[in-house]
């Protein structure tokens, strides 16, 4: 007989035995813990996924804040520019105040200086003009320069028109009659006797003249009462010559 | 020689005499609470572990795959009975190069005894899950007079499975014995080492069978009456 059903009762048991051991010891034990691993993986990958959407989060909240900062700093930039024009505008405004005070000051010691050059020109010019004119009067005729001016004078006083020798007298009235010439030089007597006849026949009236001998001018002879006053002198032709002079210069410094 | 061992007496204690298959049934049931106690002694979650965990893990994880791809049902339920099943067979047929050692399963009892736990099997899954009315049902369908076909199916199929197991295991072990006798060099173990190939497919075929008789008593009778409910359904 093949079948020993002794044998087969015991296998089933024996078969059965296996399977409540093998279902405690083995099969429950190893699903369990495998499912733990698969618990733990899930909630790794779950921890990884929240992981990477926090990631993808703070770098867009990063995005958000570079795009912030951008615009800031363009914002930045621009107001940056702005202001460093203005300032530029301002500085270059200084700038030009200054270059335009320094000039003005600059022009201004020109001006005194060119005066000043000016001023020692004319005393020299007149002062060689008159060596000059001398040097020339004295070389192109015999008389004297000094008679010269005084024949000068003496021309001018009697050219004088009716107007003018009326608005004389009535200022030597005045003055009491009294009236002074001043001249460079020392006048011979001779010739201010000739003055003075020529004056009073040109007023009409007698005339008490000082004669004084004034270096205010280069040379020349003036007659002064109160405040009129008639002459000749180098000083009109120096005057002239130092307005041409400063004429010559302003027109050098527009350009 | 002896065809089976059950024919192998080692010890008589009263009436009951302990033979030969129950002696290596005890030797094999040793040998795999050894394994799964090595496998199981230092058992961690972690991705680290153990060889031994390894080899179990990848032997359940791979039954479990087998047992869900053929039933299409969740496998927890049928993991203990059908993996015990085929780690039983699997391991006396592997067993069986140790030159003393006799597989339980070239045992017609032996086989007989486990085509009989999947017998009773078949429907204790079943009424689980449909309740005994339910299970009962199947058999008086697609008419009550199919019953004594239905039930002469199953044992029929159940006999088929213990012989089966029993021919394999049986004959492998005997053309062994034979080929010593008339080949006693190389020859042998060519032929140890197909029948260890053709045991282990037994093991396999075995382990299926009860899978597909285990599933076909839950998950058919579920269809069945999924199409008959549809039907009442569709008439109504």
């Amino acid at each position: 007989m093949l079948i020993n059903w002794f044998t087969v009762f015991a296998q089933i048991f024996n078969f059965l035995l296996l399977v409540f051991l093998l279902k405690h010891f083995l099969y429950g034990r190893i699903i369990s813990a495998m499912n733990v691993r698969e618990e733990k993986i899930a909630s790794r990958l779950q921890e990884a996924e929240q992981k990477m959407m926090d990631a993808e989060h703070e770098r867009d909240l990063y995005f958000q804040k570079n795009k912030e900062n951008d615009e800031r700093c363009a914002g930045l930039f621009a107001s940056a520019n702005l202001e460093a024009e203005a300032q530029k505008k301002e500085l270059i405004e200084n700038a030009r105040r200054q270059v335009d005070e320094m000039k003005k000051r600059w022009n201004e010691s020109l001006r005194e200086e060119r005066d000043v050059f000016l001023s020692n020109l004319r005393k020299r010019a007149e002062k060689q003009i008159y060596i000059i004119l001398g040097k020339i009067f004295s070389d192109l005729s015999n008389t004297k320069l000094e008679q010269n001016i005084v024949e000068t004078f003496l021309g001018k006083i009697k050219s004088l028109d009716h107007t003018e020798r009326n608005h004389i007298k009535v200022i030597l009235k005045e003055s009491y009659n009294k009236a002074v010439i001043s001249s460079t030089y020392e006048i011979p007597v001779e010739q201010q006797h000739i003055i003075t006849a020529e004056i009073g026949d040109a007023v009409g009236e007698t005339v008490e003249i000082r004669y004084i001998n004034s270096q205010d001018h280069i040379c020349g002879i003036e007659f002064k009462v109160k405040n009129y006053r008639i002459g000749w002198n180098v000083d009109d032709y120096v005057k002239f010559l130092e307005r041409e002079v400063n004429k010559t210069l302003e027109e050098e410094l527009a350009g | 020689m002896d065809i089976s061992p059950d024919e192998s007496i080692f010890l008589h204690i009263g009436p009951v005499a302990l033979n030969a298959t129950i002696v290596y049934t005890w030797i094999t049931m040793a040998v795999i609470l050894a394994i799964s106690w090595l496998g199981t002694r230092k058992l961690t979650s972690e991705s680290k572990m153990s060889r031994w965990q390894n080899l179990l893990e990848v032997l359940i994880l791979g039954m479990k795959n087998q047992i869900r791809s053929i039933s299409h049902q969740e496998p927890d339920k049928f993991l203990p009975f059908i993996g015990t099943l085929f780690l039983f067979i699997a391991v006396s047929i592997i067993m069986s190069i140790i030159p003393v050692y006799q597989p339980p399963t070239g045992s017609l009892s032996t086989t007989a005894a486990l085509a009989i736990c999947v017998f009773v099997a078949v429907p204790v899954y079943g009424i689980a899950k449909h309740g005994i009315i339910g299970y009962l049902k199947y058999y008086l369908k697609p008419t009550p007079f199919m019953l004594p076909f239905n039930v002469l199916g199953e044992i029929s199929r159940t006999i088929a499975l213990a012989v089966r197991l029993f021919g394999n295991v049986m004959s492998g072990s005997i053309i062994v014995a034979i080929l010593l006798s008339i080949a006693p060099l190389f020859f042998p173990i060519l032929m140890q080492a197909l029948g260890l190939l053709t045991g282990l497919i037994q093991a396999y075929i075995f382990a299926i069978l009860s899978v597909v008789y285990i599933a076909s008593a839950t998950r058919v009778h579920e269809e069945k009456e999924q199409k008959f409910e549809e039907n009442r359904k569709g008439k109504e």
